[in-house]
Formats: C-alpha cells, structure tokens, sequence
C-alpha cells in the first residue's frame, strides 16, 4: 500500500448525520487519493465524503462515471485504503487494518461487483467460486457443498450445475453466481456497485427483483451504486448523488427525486430519457463543459464550473452539505432552490 | 413453479418457467474463454499447425518413452558391416563401425526427451516461480527479480555450457542442470507479464474482498489463468535447447554414455559423401522434433489466446 | 402518420449467418424494414438480436468469413448495397450513407489530430479539394456538432478530448458529405447521462441541417420515445413488431414489446417487483423452433401454433405490425409471464 500521499486538508467541510448511533457502515469524511508521480497532484478520485447505512436499509448511491463511486466502494470494503478519513463497521474502525484483522468484518460485509464475466474467475468451476469465500474462512469443511447447493437456490440457479464454467452460463446468470458468492458468508450489508450495468434490460429486471427480495428475505443493508436512477429509486430508500469525488445531496428517495435542491441533482434528473413519447420536449437542463480534471478540481464548489446559477461566492466557499434553507434534507449548494430558473432550460 | 421439461430441458433457470438455453455470446469472435482440456485438444486438432506439431511431437515421445522395446538392436553393438546403406535389415543403414543408425535415431530421441522434459521442468518451476512472486509482489522485488533474470537473459548459454562441460566433463546430469538454470528468463517475463494483467482484474478483487490470502489468490486465481501462455512459450523454448543439445553434441561435448543425435551427426561428418543416410537421418529426427514443438507452440498459443 | 415516400432505405429480407466453432450462429434471420427520407427510425432490442449486424452487413463491414450474408437485399435509393462491388460500396459508404458507432473512445485513431480525421473524412469523398479548404471544412463541421472552439480544438489529439466531444467529431466526419442515411449504432451508450443528452441533441440538429433519414439503434427505450418517429423491435434476428413510437409504447402488440416496457421500473411500482421477462435471450445456434419468442412468452399458454410456425408481421393497425399470432389477446392479458420469485426453500 506504499505511495499514498500525506494529506493536509481543511476540517471537514460536511456535517456528518446525527443518528449514526447502530449505524452498520459508516464513512467519516472519507478520501482516496491516488498519486500520479512526483511533483504532480493526486488525483482526489474520492474527496471528503461521509454517510451511514444502518441496518436492513437500503442507499442508494448515483453518479456519473468519474464521480468517485467506484473508488468509495472499494474504499467501504477495504480493498482500497483511505487516505484520510475514517471507515467504520460497527463502530470499529477499519480505515487500516491488515487482512487478518479484517476477517471478521468481510464475513459480514460484502462486495456485488458490475460485470459479471469479468468478476469471475474463467477456470473455476461456478460450485468453487462460490464455495471461495467458505473455503477462505475455514467453513467449507462442515456441510460446504450443501451450503452452495442452497446458494445457488437462493439466487435462482439449477444446483446441479455447479461443475459448469462461467463461459456456460449467460450475462444473467453469470451475476447470480456473483451474487451467490457475496452471500455465502451471510453478510450483514452488501456494496453492490452497479449490479445490473452490464446486463440487458430485460435481465435486470430479473436481477433488481431478486436484489430486492434477498435484501428483505435476509435482513441485510444495501449500498446500491448505480447511474441508472430510475432503477435505484425502485429499489433504495434513500439516495445520495456524487459529483467528483464529493456527495452533494443525500435525502430520503422522494426528497430527492420529487424535491432535488443542488443544481447537479436537477440537472441529472431532467437529463434522463424518459421512456414515454408524449414527454418529448420538455424542459431539460443542459448542463455546460465537462468533468473537470479530479486531479485539479474547481476551487470552492468543485459544480461550480458547469453550473447555471454559480455566483463569485462559490468559487471562494466550499459549500458543506446541510439543510441550509429548511427544504428537508442535505445539499451541498449555497445556493440550494428547488425551483429551477427556466432561463436554465431548454426544449429538449 | 415447474421444472423444464421436454426439448427445453437445457434450461439453467430451474425456477423460471422458461426454457431458454444459454445465451450465446453470438460475435464475440476471438474472445478469450476458458476451455477445459478436452476443449482445447478439440479446437487444436482443428488447425493444421495444431494436428502436425501434436502428430510429430507426439512420435518423438512415444519413440522415446519406447525405445528398449522398438528399436531392433543395441545401438552400440556391432551388428552389420559398416557404412552400408538403407536396407532391409537395417532401414537407416549403418555407421562406420556397422552400428545400426535405426536403433541409434530410437534411442536419441530418449535422450533429446529426458533432456528437454527435466529442462522442461526446471524451466517451468523456476520461470513461473520467479515470474509470478516478482509481479504479485511488485515494487523493490520485483525490481530486483527482474535484473537478476535480465542478468540470465544475456548469458551465451552455449558458450557456457561449453565452459562448464570443458571444466566439469560431460554428462547428461550436468548438461541439464545448465539448461535449465539459463533457459529460465524469458519464461519469466512471459509469465510476469501475464499476471501483471491479471492482478487488476475483478475477479482477483473479489477474492481479496472475500478476505484470501495472496498465497491463496496466486495459486487458486493467478497461475491457473497465467500458465496457458507460459505453457505455450515454453514449447518454444524447449525446442531452442533441443537444437543445444544436439550442437553440444555435434561438437563432441555430449554425453558419451547415450546416443544422442548430435553425436550421430557428429559422427558422420566425415562419411558427407559416401554415407548419406548417415547425416540424413539424425538431421531429419532433429528437424521433426523442433518443427513439432514449434507448431505444436503456435498452435497452443492461438487456441488459448492470451488470458486478456 | 402521413404515408411515406418511396423509402430511401430498405432492407428486405436480409438473413446473415455467422459461422463458428460452436455451429452457425443464425444471427438475422429474415428482417425487413424500410427508412424514410428524413425521418428518424429507432431500432431497438437487446444483445444478440441482430439490430447491429443488420446495418452492419448492409454496409458490407462484416468479415466474411465468418459472416455470410445468405440472403436479402439492402436497397439505397434504388441500388442494391449487397450486389455493389466492393470499389463501389466505398464510394457510398459515407457519402449517401453514413454510420457513427458506440465506442467513441477507440473509434478515432489516436496518432492524428482530430482536425485531420474530419478533413480526411472531408477528402474521402472529394479528392478534388485542396488540404487547406479540407481543413477549412472540417472544422466548419466541428463547429455545426457545437464543439466549442472549433478551429483550435482541431488541432488537438483524440486522447485530450472527453467522450462527448469524440462522439460529437464522429458525427461530424459522419455527415460531411450530406449522407442521406446517418446511421447511429448505440451512440450514446457508453456516455453518462448528462453527456447522452447533449448528443442527442447533436443529432437533432444535424438531421435539421442535413435532412439525413437517422436509424438509432439502442437497447434504452429512454432515448427511443425521445428521438425516433418509428420504431421497430427485434428480437433474435427478426422483426417482431413495427409502427410509430407512440402507438408502440402506448399499445404495443408483441408480448415482447409489451415485457420490455413493463420491466422498466416505474413509480407506481415502488416496493413491488418489476414484472420481468423470465428467462434470457436464445442460443443463435441453436434458436427455438417457430416464434424465437416463445420460451419466454406469457400470451402463449402452452398453445402448440408458437413452437410449429414462425409469425409473420401482420398488420394490427395504421402503419403498425406485429409478428405474433396472438397479437389481438394481449390487451387483455396481464403483459408477461408472472414476475418471477426466487427460489422455494
């Protein structure tokens, strides 16, 4: 883990949520840097970002890609190292600890990843890659091969084609078995980072339906990431929009969606093609320029650049994320208005 | 919900009332996907290189492996009058001292494959060894790894065998040993270069969030997807010490309790003109075996393309 | 929808099949549709259905071997592309008909200033020019997909602009010469959200300028009720249901149609499973006998006719077709098979 970078940076600029008390997951203030040789800066691919999952909940995280969300993933599962900040799972922290230490804590907290071929390995059988985690943690010995058996009943495949190969299975059916390998261990909260991406639409119905039955039938918290937004308000309770390394509006699903307050967040809405013919033409927000460079982000509000309502203020303030003007929830805008001045807007 | 039934019975979804086969991934031509072995003999034996490097390589082994039982006589004994030329009794003549060439070439090619098969092995230990913890481990070992195989890389082999062979004697034990310790390198880089790849690859992540050691994760995730190609080069590589071995033994530094090719060859330098089968024969079994494991090297590599 | 005029392009029964180790994969089996001038025509389906592979043949750009374009023609304002010699097909090939296609991250060589690929694009098809008024050209076009600062950014690499911009100069190279079919193969696809909106306006615009006829191929059912003015599904190498795109989305009359619209998730659906199309998309190489479809169809109810004969597309209102024999009985079934539930313990 050697190369990271020592960081010096302001106090936090985000108010962390009050009722974290039993909070499963939590991130304080979390970065991940990477170095990009001497002399260069880092880049800040994850700046300062804090949220809870508490248990059995479901949060979503969206964002376009650059954003930052992959990184955190990583980051909350500890296969990346934060840069400062703190991770905290159950209240202990396990911002660095070694692998060893972290057995307990991967039993329980677990990883969905996007692409379903690349996330399993091409020379095990389907049987092994979901027996893995059992076998890393010495519980294969004692009822292994049933304990896949039910796994694999669990998330909708035949058992007795454990001795098959990923190439033999399709798209679907591949992300199963990658689902299956999150739960051997019966985790508490799962990180699935965008889960049904790479799959065809009508799969991910599939794939969204048994996410979404699997989290209640189990009891277990979601950190959902995603880009598509209409499926992560289908299945989250509460959303969090990111933006270059940083969160910008986190809030309960219709807060966000019926509520938007930060500039980006509207502009991600009304940009979404909207399958229904009749809604052609209404008004988008188009936003100018884009993804600034996360090794030298905008001074101040990091939106600021491609922002219809940036003042001269925002460049000189970097805006926390709290409930400024009473609308409900957080926003990380000084300007934070959930109306949006037509002016900003174009037919589509 | 029921189970499939009928001529939809190849469903993988046993809970969906559906009867779907896998999907095929339809133009993914050239894609990399993993074969179990009888796939991969398959798809070999559909290229020409394919079924032509495994016939010939194939036939050098079997010789070799049977050679007490196939060939007529000793070859060392004196069994026909000297320098005779293919005939009935012996199909590949004999040498100057009436030796039977036939049984010579048999019994060379055990000696060509006890050589290459422990290089072989030497080579392959020490290669995807090096090759792998240089990589996995990345950094100052991997620096340091590296200058040392760059180090083996450069050395003459043949020139040091020579050496080694002038100060020590010859014999087949020493001349393995030096093969092997200076054919390593380039299997190395091979196999380096691989699991460089493979190391960032999401699988390899998902085995570390599942919390596997690095130990675990190179032997389970790592080397299963890496030998391939490092199998496929090494066939090059042995059939560059195949052509060692006989030049060693051409020039006289073989060992002289086995009949090796190149001490046929050697032998029948000064027979060029009165005795061709002399120089024909040990040439040819020399030309078979390399060109056998060259093809049968392309073909490998082709078929099981790069783990990419 | 008024009656169009004669179609500027049409592909009729084109069948194209691919040959690989595993067998021979029946990639399009039988399509036909037809493009009007100046309209935009989205074709969707999702991986495996053919929608690619159909425009691809067209344009002779797949390799053959292993492709094999068995059977069909694709008509270009009266010439048949399928029958062109291959020195012939180049010279319409971006100049009456045009494609821009997903990645735009490997489709633009990287050792050339982008500048110089619009203006080579610029000379394809007009060796006349000088180097300078191509360039001239090239940026003029640059500047008519809304790059800003067009004349300097020209002079960039591909690697310094963001992918966005690189679709935006495809398009450019694209419509060069007025091609009177722009053909779009998932163009936004690999874009976020926010970008996918500005280049789609992009398209807009051009096909403003240019008059070109556009065919959007895409997956995402967003972008078709957005852009196209038809549209026509496939499913597994056929056409299985045509018509304009508010009579699709309002009415549709494939069980297909109908399963792709339902399983997008909607807000009156929150806390209750998506109804989801059981099962995946068919082995080309092995595709069920009769309706490809009926594996995994709702309407079907065990009825033998889906599994004996393949459906033809039958007229089931204005200027809408459908390619299912039950097509009339699906306003009154639920739209698909019950949402599948994980399994029983």
């Amino acid at each position: 883990m050697s190369g990271y970078v020592r960081l010096r940076r302001p106090a936090p600029a985000t108010e962390v949520s009050p009722s974290e008390d039993g909070a499963l997951l939590r991130a304080e203030d979390v970065a991940t840097w990477f170095p990009t040789g001497r002399g260069r800066p880092p880049i800040r691919a994850v700046d300062g970002v804090s949220l809870s999952l508490r248990p059995g909940e479901a949060l979503g995280l969206v964002g376009e890609s650059g954003c930052g969300k992959t990184t955190l993933a990583r980051t909350l599962v500890r296969l990346l190292e934060p840069t400062a900040g703190r991770v905290l799972f159950k209240g202990e922290d396990i911002s660095h600890h070694r692998r060893r230490r972290l057995a307990p804590v991967r039993r329980q907290l677990q990883i969905v990843f996007q692409d379903p071929f690349a996330s399993l390995n091409p020379r095990m059988t389907a049987g092994d890659i979901v027996a893995q985690p059992l076998r890393v943690h010495r519980q294969y010995r004692h009822g292994g091969p049933a304990r896949v058996a039910q796994l694999f009943e669990l998330v909708g495949l035949d058992p007795s084609h454990t001795r098959r190969f990923p190439h033999e299975f399709s798209g679907g059916q591949r992300q199963r078995i990658g689902i299956a390998r999150a739960l051997a261990l019966s985790p508490k909260a799962l990180i699935l980072d965008e889960p049904v991406s790479s799959l065809d639409v009508s799969i991910r119905a599939q794939i969204v339906n048994l996410l979404d039955h699997l989290r209640k039938e189990l009891g277990m918290a979601y950190l959902f990431i995603a880009h598509d937004l209409s499926i992560v308000r289908h299945v989250c309770e509460r959303i969090a929009v990111m933006y270059l390394g940083k969160i910008v509006e986190i809030g309960d699903r219709d807060a966000i969606y019926g509520n938007p307050t930060h500039p980006y967040t509207q502009s991600l809405l009304s940009a979404i093609p909207v399958p229904d013919p009749t809604r052609r033409g209404r008004n988008r927000i188009i936003l100018r320029g884009g993804l600034p460079d996360p090794a030298r982000p905008p001074s101040g509000c990091n939106f600021r650049a491609r922002c219809f309502k940036a003042q001269e203020r925002c460049a000189e303030d970097e805006p926390a994320l709290v409930d400024r003007f009473g609308h409900g929830h957080p926003s990380a805008c000084l300007y934070a208005d959930p109306a949006v001045p037509a002016a900003s807007t174009e037919p589509a | 919900m029921s189970a499939p039934t009928g001529p939809d019975a190849t469903s993988l979804d046993r809970d969906v009332d559906a009867s779907a086969g896998t999907e095929l991934p339809a133009v993914r031509l050239g894609a990399a996907v993993a074969t179990s072995r009888r796939r991969i003999v398959r798809r070999l034996l559909r290229r020409p290189a394919g079924v032509v490097g495994i016939a010939l390589t194939g036939a050098v082994v079997a010789v070799g492996l049977l050679a007490p039982v196939l060939a007529p006589f000793d070859p060392f004994a004196v069994v026909g009058p000297s320098l005779s030329p293919p005939s009935g009794a012996h199909p590949m003549g004999t040498d100057a001292l009436g030796r039977d060439l036939l049984s010579g070439v048999i019994f060379g090619a055990r000696t060509s494959l006890v050589v290459v098969g422990l290089v072989g092995v030497l080579v392959l230990v020490i290669g995807v060894a090096i090759g792998t913890i240089s990589s996995y481990l990345g950094g100052w070992t991997d620096d340091l790894l590296m200058r040392m195989t760059e180090l083996f890389q450069v050395l003459p082999r043949f020139f040091l065998a020579i050496v080694v062979i002038a100060f020590f004697g010859a014999g087949l034990g020493l001349l393995v040993l030096v093969l092997g310790l200076t054919s390593w390198a380039l299997l190395a880089r091979v196999v380096r270069s691989e699991v460089l790849s493979l190391k960032e690859r999401e699988f390899v992540e998902a085995a570390r969030a599942s919390g596997a050691s690095g130990a675990r994760i190179v032997v389970q995730d790592i080397l299963p997807n890496a030998l391939p190609a490092g199998l496929a080069f090494l066939g090059l590589i042995l059939a560059q010490v195949l052509l060692i071995e006989a030049s060693l033994g051409f020039i006289g530094l073989g060992d002289p309790n086995v009949v090796s090719w190149g001490y046929l060859a050697s032998q029948a330098q000064r027979f060029l003109r009165v005795a061709w089968w002399m120089s024909v024969f040990p040439g040819l079994a020399i030309a078979v075996a390399v060109l056998g494991l060259n093809l049968l090297s392309d073909a490998l590599t082709d078929v099981l393309g790069s783990s990419r | 929808m008024s009656e169009r005029n004669d179609p500027v392009l049409s592909i009729r029964d084109l069948v194209v099949r691919f040959d690989v180790p595993e067998g021979t994969v029946h990639a399009v089996e039988g399509v036909s549709y037809d493009v009007g001038p100046g309209e935009t025509l989205g074709v969707v389906g999702e991986s495996g259905c053919g929608k690619s592979v159909t425009v691809m043949a067209a344009l002779g750009l797949l390799p053959c071997p292993p492709a094999r374009v068995v059977g069909g023609e694709a008509v270009l304002e009266g010439r048949d592309l399928l029958r062109l010699s291959p020195r012939e097909l180049r010279s319409v090939r971006g100049k009456e008909i045009a494609m821009v296609f997903q990645d735009p991250m490997t489709s633009l060589h990287p050792a050339y200033t982008v500048g110089d690929q619009v203006a080579e694009a610029v000379r394809a098809h007009d060796a006349g020019r000088s180097g300078q008024a191509a360039w001239g050209r090239a940026v003029e076009l640059l500047e008519l997909v809304g790059v800003p600062d067009a004349g300097a950014r020209a002079r960039t690499y591909p690697h310094q602009w963001s992918g966005g911009m690189r679709q935006r100069a495809m398009i450019a190279m694209a419509i060069a010469h007025r091609p009177k079919v722009l053909i779009a193969d998932e163009p936004t696809t690999a874009l976020d959200v926010t970008v996918q909106a500005q280049v789609l306006d992009v398209l807009r615009q051009v096909q403003q300028e240019t008059s070109s006829a556009i065919v959007l191929i895409t997956h995402d059912l967003g972008v078709i009720a957005e852009m196209a003015d038809r549209v026509v599904v496939m499913y597994a190498g056929r056409v299985v249901e045509t018509g304009d795109t508010t009579a699709i989305f309002r009415t549709p009359h494939h069980p297909y149609t109908a399963g792709l619209l339902a399983c997008l998730p909607r807000l009156e659906l929150e806390g209750q499973p998506l109804p989801a199309i059981p099962g995946a998309p068919p082995n080309l190489v092995d595709p069920p006998a009769g309706c490809a479809f009926h594996p995994r169809c709702g309407l079907r109810q065990g009825r033998a006719r889906c599994v004996v004969e393949v459906p033809a597309l039958a007229d089931v209102g204005e200027g809408h077709r459908a390619a299912c024999h039950f097509s009339e009985e699906l306003a009154k079934t639920p739209l698909a098979a019950p949402p599948e539930t994980a399994a029983r313990r």
